[in-house]
């Protein structure tokens, strides 16, 4: 019951910088549990889209339904409890750089819950043990790679068992064989957490790896041109998301 | 707590643990469950011995309560023993870096990196010093041979750069300058009318300003101003450009570091500050001369006058030939600092700090050489 219901869901949703559109009547639902992944060109809004979900920027209009209630309307205050149950990987990872990895993931813990520091500290540590950093806590992020970064992030992300991870665009600079290892994790977290996980990313076999259901944006059409499974989308009748999701010519 | 307790029971010289908490529990009675262990009496206590038989299911806070409660008894020098341990939560147990030994102990996987010793933090300052030596010499040579090679061919100096910083570090502190020496002028005429007054030599008042002004105070105060505002300012864009690896594009383009960042930097403060000082110099005087003829019964020509009079060429020239030097110095030192600065954004902060904080030693010891220098 509760694997099929919806825990993100936007209606009729305008966006824009100033007086310029940059997407217009976006719909889209993502069910608990699942990989979602929005896909589109450069600049076709992707991570704009992903900043109006996480409430850093407001819509031109439209509603974003996340747990039922409309983060639009949220005030402030609202927006930093809801920011408690979601978690968010930057591009560059944004780790604090004057933290070691341990005091990254440890800094959510002890801003928000009363937790003893010294199980707070063990807590960051089994999550780092989980995203494969054991032994490596009181690095600091310039020591790290950027694979390493990434898990890091993701660790820092997941401190407060959120209900949605937001990752934008996870596999960006990464070699193939990290960006699998990555994708690996993504699918551990989905399956052993049961974490809802919305990703932005242009990485084809990232997206036929992990994604249970893709959105795929146009920046010409500036709204979504194809939606559902990632291999059926592949056979859209529109040739340009066939020659997108194929690579081809 | 609900339905929820840890068990704790003593035996000869050890206790045992058991009935540990979970993900069913809530933070309230994990922190309790914690507070209870640290409340343990452990005068006597040589081994702790975890029963794990009863563990309900292996997720992260059954994991990190087990690994906080091991280490809590590891800092206290007790062995702590680990009983029933299933391979599932051994796995679990070595993602935080801890691991049962052959002899069913506990031990830590991973020693902390930081070896924090007396001997390891003097080894480390010394190499630093020398570290820094070494760059320092490595920079003043490689400034040198930029400058000779920009006197060589004055068009291949990037004109453009050390205009638009002439006008950031010079056009743009001039109001900041003239209220500052203004009222350091003001400030001195008083104190000196106060105090000279006193003996009814008020009228030397209009000297003490003029020397102190244009032999100290405006070139130093105006020193302030450009550490304050430009060298911080060099510091950190140079630290940043490090940061987003402009620096190392700089460099594997071929292109001279100190032609491109540090010249035009240094150049425009040699030709600023000399000018600023004689802004201040006058503004200070100007303050002075204001202060001394409102509150006494100095008139303006005779304030104006004494001023002259007291004043020689050679003044004014110590004046901008120290204001010249601190230039160097500050522009030097805040690109120095810049270069040198760590790749994040600490280290931006750091250098800008770094390079306020030298800029203001070198200013004040090399004002004293060259006061020495210029008056023996």
């Amino acid at each position: 019951m509760m694997k099929n219901d919806n825990i993100v869901t936007v209606n009729g949703l305008d966006i824009g910088y100033d007086e310029n559109l940059v997407l217009k009547d976006i719909n889209f639902s993502v069910k608990r549990g699942e990989i979602f992944a929005i896909l589109g060109g450069s600049g076709s809004g992707k991570s704009t889209i992903l900043k109006h979900m996480i409430g850093l920027y407001k819509p031109l209009k439209g509603e974003i339904i996340i747990n039922g209630k409309d983060i639009v309307k949220f005030e402030e205050s609202e927006l930093i409890k809801l920011n408690q149950h979601i978690g968010v990987l930057y591009q560059s990872g944004a780790l604090f750089s004057s933290m070691n990895i341990l005091e990254n993931v440890m800094l959510p813990l002890r801003e928000f819950t009363e937790l003893p520091p010294e199980y707070t500290a063990s807590l960051s540590r089994a999550k780092l043990g989980l995203v494969g950093l054991s032994g490596f806590e009181d690095y600091y992020p310039h020591e790290l790679s950027g694979g390493m970064k990434k898990r890091a992030a993701i660790a820092r992300a997941l401190a407060l068992n959120p209900d949605i991870l937001f990752f934008d665009e996870p596999s960006a600079g990464l070699d193939p064989l990290t960006s699998i290892e990555l994708d690996d994790l993504i699918l551990e977290l989905k399956n052993e957490l049961g974490t809802t996980i919305i990703i932005v990313t242009h990485e084809l076999e990232s997206i036929f790896a992990i994604a249970d259901t893709i959105i795929v944006l146009d920046q010409n059409k500036k709204t979504i041109v194809a939606h559902g499974e990632p291999h059926k989308v592949r056979e859209s009748s529109i040739s340009w998301v066939r020659k997108f999701l194929n690579r081809s010519r | 707590m609900k339905n929820f307790n840890l068990n704790i029971s003593y035996f000869e010289e050890g206790l045992e643990l058991s009935n540990f908490p979970s993900s069913a529990e809530t933070d309230e009675e994990i922190t309790i469950c914690y507070r209870m262990i640290e409340g343990i009496e452990l005068k006597g206590i040589e081994e702790v011995v975890f029963d794990l038989s009863r563990i309900p299911g292996t997720d992260l806070k059954t994991t990190a309560f087990l690994d906080s409660a091991i280490r809590f008894f590891m800092r206290k020098k007790i062995k702590v023993k680990l009983n029933n341990l299933s391979s599932e939560l051994s796995k679990f147990l070595l993602k935080t870096g801890i691991r049962r030994d052959a002899t069913g102990y506990a031990t830590l996987l991973f020693k902390p990196r930081n070896d924090e010793s007396f001997f390891t933090n003097i080894g480390e300052s010394t190499l630093k010093f020398f570290k820094d030596a070494a760059n320092l010499f490595y920079f003043t040579g490689d400034l040198f041979y930029t400058i000779c090679k920009s006197i060589r061919h004055p068009s291949k100096v990037k004109w453009r750069e050390t205009f638009y910083y002439m006008d950031k570090a010079g056009t743009d502190a001039i109001p900041i300058v003239l209220l500052l020496c203004f009222l350091l002028g003001a400030i001195l005429a008083f104190q000196g009318i106060v105090q000279m007054g006193k003996f009814g030599l008020s009228i030397y008042t209009a000297n003490l300003v003029g020397l102190s002004i244009v032999k100290e105070l405006g070139a130093l105060m105006v020193a302030m101003i450009c550490v304050g505002r430009a060298g911080s300012a060099f510091a950190s864009e140079i630290s940043t450009m490090k940061v987003n690896e402009e620096i190392d594009a700089m460099k594997t383009m071929g292109l001279e570091i100190s032609s491109f960042l540090v010249l035009p930097k240094m150049l425009a403060l040699i030709l600023v500050m000399p000018l600023l000082t004689v802004v201040g110099n006058v503004a200070g005087i100007i303050g002075g001369m204001a202060v001394g003829t409102l509150t006494s019964d100095i008139t303006l020509s005779e304030y104006y006058l004494r001023t002259i009079s007291s004043l020689k060429c050679f003044d004014v020239f110590e004046s901008i030939f120290k204001s010249a030097i601190y230039a160097v110095l500050i522009s030097g030192i805040s690109c120095l600092r810049g270069i040198e600065a760590e790749k994040d954004a600490k280290g931006v902060g750091h250098s800008a700090t770094s390079a306020v904080v030298s800029s203001i030693f070198l200013i004040v010891v090399a004002d004293s050489i060259i006061t020495v220098i210029l008056n023996s």
